[in-house]
């Protein structure tokens, strides 16, 4: 192999990658069309969501480092915000606009006093915040409290309309992802990932950075918990504001491979389909299931599967 | 001829109180544009606990620090590189998982002239990796490079965001003889574009050998001030640090 | 309200800051020697308290003596953790992301044991005890909240005495204060962590088991618990123990005083009100002033 050719497999490789998306895209968009099966479909749209989730998160916690624990709290304020908001005959594509408004606001009280800490202490404190979020709203009267919240939708329920809007969902998600990742947003946070103080000293402002990227991932988090609440035309405290539903969105992207653009893309279609498996199965053990591959990815591959894929296909290159 | 522009750094009557110990008391100085300033002194003089307070790591007790007669006093490293005040870091902090390039490329998009689009901040950083003479390891991991390069690298950032004043600590930490002479010549070359330097140093040699003026520091007080003959002949000075003759330049 | 009403709350938050306090000891020895946010600690608690509800029901051994006969089995099952696990992760001067994530997928792994060998019912310990009063004057104080502060004090004192009077102490005190430095003149590091780390989970399993005697408690607890040591441990400071007695001090005391104005189930809201306030006051809490005495390296 002499230069030129290793650069011209280079760009075949480049072509490839930027087209990846939009085939899949495009698979993706087409699939309920050719296989009729109101299950896949089912299947999927909670994959797109959790995908939008996992995108979103990986945001402040891949690309600026900042873990938090507490992304139930968007995923919820979205729900309820739609919820009550398409109760009140509001239409739902914008009531899906003000969960992310809602979101972004409620993110940015959290984050005030939240990213004057670093590292694992933010992390604990988003615990804290949102299960202070969860006991207050399953304590407040006009949401239903604890036993939940049913919303009336008076059109027909299109299972299609639910499942294109959860695509484009996850395809916004990705492309803000994608877009951010080489712009100067995208180094900025690198970099406060990389050594904060650092980043400090030739210009970034931390503090805005982090309140901007949270905003940012909580309001597509918002529109996630939106999409779903007016599927599931239901919602509690417990499920959407549940520390478990932080614990999911928090593990996909660390599976699938936290800090990259498709890593979480990955982890998103894993962990839903995975759970969907695991749920019907052996429900009893999922905590043990993912605590064990928390701690085997932290251990032995931190890079998550894209990381492990990356170097299989590396050390599958090197041998050739 | 006479500079009557204010003084790219004034620094007056600066104070900083650790518990009841003050590690700097009551220190002024001015540095003109387009000088190489440094500041020496023995181990505990202070000189780390004012170089931080002028770099915004540390707030002083009590006194002012103004830049182009403008307040920079206690101002955050973020702001102060909007106000064109820019530091290199006596132990190297690269951004060890991006490549060189892109560890400059960050300083160009949040500098005192910030640029946007990613291409023309490539551009800009390749210029300031070239300024510094380490453009062709652009493409390096930034963690694999030696401690010679990685101290260019940090001036290469610093210089990246466009500052009137660059604050060197130690920048010669570490380097070998020749090393060391190279570096100092960046340092001339640095000056000589316009942009002031203030370094702090250990190494006497190198400080007197490059700087127009030199302030020393002594249990946290200003001992002496002016250049460098005047510094290696004053014998406050020879008796509080070079302890005997001082060694002549040649 | 009256001086003996008054009187009764502040006894009420002293009995409560002893708990608190000897709750977040284990966390912050494990943080101040190996910088690990503990996240599993709520996970040790659990057990504890499971394993004082297991031999008072077994072998009707007074739960508080359950309880001080956690920490050895704790202390062992520590030490394996931090051979098996801990030990793999690197050293460092300050908390890191991959640690945090790895004891939080160990609390996730203890919690699931938890659920398949107790399953998710509330349990309690109910002794006699549990409901007598003791008369302290006009005060009267539950006799079992009083055992369980008498049995905190002697723990920490224990602690106390262990950091100050022994070697090990010793070491593990230079390793907080500054790690390279102890390395250098010849702590071992790894036996030295190993043990705190011991220590660590052994009084979370003891704190587990002495808060089963107050509080019913399913598998997931402990994260109640969890946060608000961690609001202890940002308001008082997070290596050493008197930091932590006044922390818990003080938040017991909020706690204690804000039942007078707002529901119990708002209990958890008002301690992070507290840190969220302690946050804006003093910006950065107590954590991040340290990182910045640090900076100056």
């Amino acid at each position: 192999m002499n230069a030129s050719s290793v650069v011209i497999a280079g760009q075949r490789v480049a072509r490839w990658r930027s087209a990846l998306p939009w085939a899949l895209l495009a698979a993706l968009a087409l699939s309920p069309l050719l296989i009729s099966s109101p299950n896949l479909v089912r299947l999927l749209f909670t994959t797109f969501l959790w995908v939008t989730t996992s995108i979103a998160w990986n945001l402040l916690g891949g690309f600026a480092g900042q873990v938090s624990f507490g992304f139930a709290v968007f995923y919820g304020m979205g729900a309820y915000t739609t919820a009550l908001l398409m109760n009140a005959g509001v239409n739902p594509y914008p009531a899906f606009l003000a969960s992310a408004v809602t979101a972004a606001l409620v993110s940015l009280v959290v984050g005030l006093p939240a990213f004057r800490l670093r590292g694992p202490y933010f992390a604990i404190a988003t615990i804290g915040i949102s299960e202070a979020v969860r006991v207050v709203m399953t304590n407040l009267g006009f949401t239903g409290g604890a036993s939940g919240y049913r919303i009336v939708e008076h059109r027909p329920f299109r299972q299609l309309e639910h499942y294109y809007t959860a695509l484009l969902l996850a395809a916004i998600a990705f492309a803000i992802s994608a877009l951010v990742a080489h712009a100067k947003f995208g180094l900025g946070l690198q970099a406060i990932r990389q050594d904060e103080d650092a980043a400090a000293d030739v210009g970034v402002n931390p503090y805005t950075y982090k309140l901007a990227v949270h905003g940012l991932a909580a309001g597509l988090t918002g529109v996630a918990g939106g999409v779903f609440a007016r599927y599931a035309a239901f919602i509690h405290p417990g499920g959407v504001f549940g520390f478990h539903t932080s614990v999911h969105i928090l593990l996909m992207p660390v599976i699938g491979g936290i800090g990259t653009v498709w890593g979480p893309v990955l982890g998103g279609f894993v962990f839903g389909i995975v759970e969907e498996e695991i749920v019907a199965s052996f429900p009893q053990v999922h905590l043990l299931i993912y605590g064990s591959l928390l701690i085997l990815i932290i251990l032995f591959e931190p890079g998550g599967i894209l990381g492990g894929a990356r170097k299989l296909f590396r050390r599958f290159r090197g041998k050739r | 001829m006479e500079n009557v522009n204010p003084p790219i750094l004034e620094v007056e009557k600066v104070t900083k109180y650790f518990g009841g110990l003050a590690a700097v008391k009551d220190v002024s100085f001015e540095v003109r544009q387009g000088q190489i300033f440094g500041f020496i002194g023995p181990n505990g003089a202070g000189k780390t606990t004012l170089f931080s307070m002028i770099a915004g790591a540390l707030k002083p007790s009590s006194g002012r620090i103004r830049s182009l007669g403008r307040d920079i006093t206690g101002l955050k490293p973020f702001k102060l590189i909007k106000s064109g005040i820019a530091r290199t870091h006596q132990i190297v902090r690269p951004f060890r998982e991006m490549r060189v390039l892109e560890n400059v490329q960050v300083a160009v998009h949040f500098g005192k002239n910030p640029i946007t689009s990613a291409t023309a901040a490539k551009e800009r950083a390749m210029q300031a990796l070239r300024s510094a003479g380490i453009d062709q390891l652009a493409n390096d991991p930034a963690s694999i490079l030696s401690v010679g390069h990685q101290k260019r690298l940090e001036i290469a950032r610093a210089l990246a965001t466009d500052p009137d004043l660059l604050l060197c600590d130690e920048i010669c930490g570490g380097l070998t003889h020749s090393e060391t002479s190279d570096m100092l010549q960046l340092l001339r070359r640095i000056r000589d574009s316009g942009t002031t330097v203030m370094y702090v140093e250990h190494d006497v040699k190198a400080i007197t050998s490059v700087c127009d003026r030199i302030m020393v520091l002594n249990y946290g007080r200003k001992l002496a001030e002016g250049t460098p003959e005047h510094i290696q002949s004053d014998p406050a000075v020879i008796e509080a640090y070079l302890g005997t003759r001082a060694p002549g330049k040649s | 309200m009256t001086l003996v009403d008054f009187t009764s709350l502040v006894v009420s938050a002293l009995l409560l800051a002893g708990i608190y306090a000897v709750m977040s000891v284990g966390m912050t020895v494990i943080y101040g020697v190996m910088k690990i946010v503990n996240l599993a600690h709520a996970g040790f608690m659990m057990l504890g308290a499971y394993f004082a509800l297991e031999l008072f029901e077994r072998f009707h051994i007074d739960p508080i003596l359950a309880a001080f006969l956690t920490f050895p089995v704790m202390f062992l099952i520590g030490g394996a953790v931090h051979w098996v696990l801990v030990r793999k992760l690197p050293h460092s001067d300050e908390p890191t992301l991959p640690s945090l994530l790895l004891m939080f997928g160990l609390w996730l792994v203890l919690q699931n044991l938890g659920y398949l060998i107790w399953g998710n019912t509330d349990r309690s310990i109910f002794t006699p005890r549990t409901l007598s009063v003791v008369n302290l004057g006009p005060i009267s104080i539950s006799t079992v909240r009083l055992v369980v502060f008498v049995a905190a004090l002697v723990c920490l004192g224990l602690l106390q005495a262990v950091l100050h009077y022994t070697w090990f102490g010793r070491s593990v005190r230079a390793l907080i204060q500054n790690r390279r430095a102890a390395l250098i003149v010849g702590v071992y590091e790894d036996r030295t962590a190993g043990i705190a780390f011991g220590l660590g989970i052994g009084f979370a399993g003891l704190a587990g088991g002495l808060l089963g005697s107050l509080y019913s408690f399913d598998p997931d607890f402990g994260r109640a618990f969890l946060i608000r040591a961690f609001v202890i441990i940002v308001l008082g400071g997070l290596e050493s123990i008197s930091g932590v007695a006044i922390g818990a001090l003080v938040l017991a005391l909020v706690e204690t005083f804000s039942i007078l104005f707002v529901p119990a189930g708002y209990q958890l809201a008002i301690s992070f009100g507290l840190l969220a306030l302690v946050l804006i006051v003093l910006p950065g809490g107590i954590a991040s002033l340290l990182a910045k005495a640090r900076r100056l390296a």
